[in-house]
């Protein structure tokens, strides 16, 4: 019951995140860079639960705010780079040699590696890799950024739930 | 118990400090983002003119550059599948101009540059995107599967030798 209730606040949680997000004037002229805020309640629940549940809030996320505040092309364009960074991430954290902060870097960079892929499918041109060395580095930062908010934040929530 | 404890510290401990696998990992992918960079680096030069394609298929192979006044292209999208108009206007005619109810995509060709003025798709990725004229450089519209490539510039770009 009380697991319930934790997964259904951090859900809520996230898709606010979600939505600070999108409202967020990020526009650097550079397309695709985000700081990936909802992706801080990915790693905590992945750290604090495991793969399924972090797996169920972060696809439940993806649709509702999707339909929220997106649209259908965006809800399937952010389950390509939040499927491949979640993939990375839970062999990463398998793998057991990385810190949290680790963990949230390869998320932050798969994620954009993920997104590209898809572009190039999209527009069937091989242009989008073009933007790969930046979205490299972007999601080393982001990543970094979260992972170390996550990695503050981790011993607090462990006493507290 | 206290033993429990001790084990749950270290474990913890484990998750909190940054390891050498970590490092290890950001130093790679910062070492293929950096040659990534040099390469782009080497190859850049100012295009000579632009290619603009949909769904894979060109649309426009040979948009020059260097124009004497401003022009404003119009892509119309009837369906997002089929049947695209393309409107090439003056700054003039462009003023004159209603958009369209259907999808749609505007960009402007000047002073060397392409930039996305307008565009009917919900992200705006492309309309934010900055003006481009290097070699390479591209702005996509990915809702509309639109991209706007530079092309052109050095002799020995692989693309001309293609040609």
């Amino acid at each position: 019951m009380k697991k319930t209730v934790t997964l259904g606040f951090l859900l809520a949680l996230s898709m606010i995140l979600s939505y600070i997000e999108s409202v967020l004037p990020l526009s650097i002229g550079i397309p695709g860079i985000k700081l990936g805020l909802p992706n801080l309640i990915v790693v905590i629940l992945l750290y604090l639960y495991g793969e399924k549940e972090a797996l169920t809030v972060n696809i439940l996320r993806i649709v509702l705010s999707g339909f929220m505040f997106g649209n259908l092309f965006a809800i399937l364009y952010a389950l390509a780079g939040a499927l491949f960074s979640f993939t990375v991430m839970l062999i990463m954290k398998k793998l057991n040699i990385f810190s949290i902060a680790g963990v949230s870097i390869g998320g932050g960079v798969f994620h954009n590696i993920g997104q590209l892929i898809v572009a190039m499918l999209v527009v069937e041109t091989y242009a989008p890799i073009f933007y790969l060395p930046v979205l490299l580095a972007a999601g080393v930062v982001t990543g970094f950024i979260i992972g170390l908010v996550s990695m503050r934040l981790m011993p607090y929530i462990q006493n507290k739930w | 118990m206290k033993h429990m404890f001790d084990s749950a510290i270290i474990d913890a401990d484990k998750k909190q400090k940054v390891r050498k696998a970590d490092i290890c990992f950001v130093l790679a992918i910062l070492a293929v983002a950096f040659v990534g960079f040099f390469i782009i680096k080497l190859q850049s030069a100012k295009g000579s003119y632009a290619v603009v394609s949909y769904d894979g298929e060109v649309l426009l192979s040979q948009i020059l550059l260097e124009q004497p006044e401003p022009v404003y292209y119009m892509l119309t999208y009837e369906k997002l599948d089929n049947g695209i108009a393309i409107w090439e206007l003056s700054a003039k005619d462009w003023e004159a101009t209603n958009l369209p109810n259907s999808e749609y995509n505007v960009f402007i060709c000047a002073d060397s540059e392409i930039r996305m003025l307008q565009s009917s798709c919900p992200d705006k990725i492309c309309v934010h995107h900055s003006a481009i004229s290097n070699t390479g450089e591209n702005i996509i519209c990915l809702p509309h599967k639109l991209v706007i490539e530079i092309k052109g510039g050095k002799e020995n770009d692989l693309d001309g030798v293609a040609y």
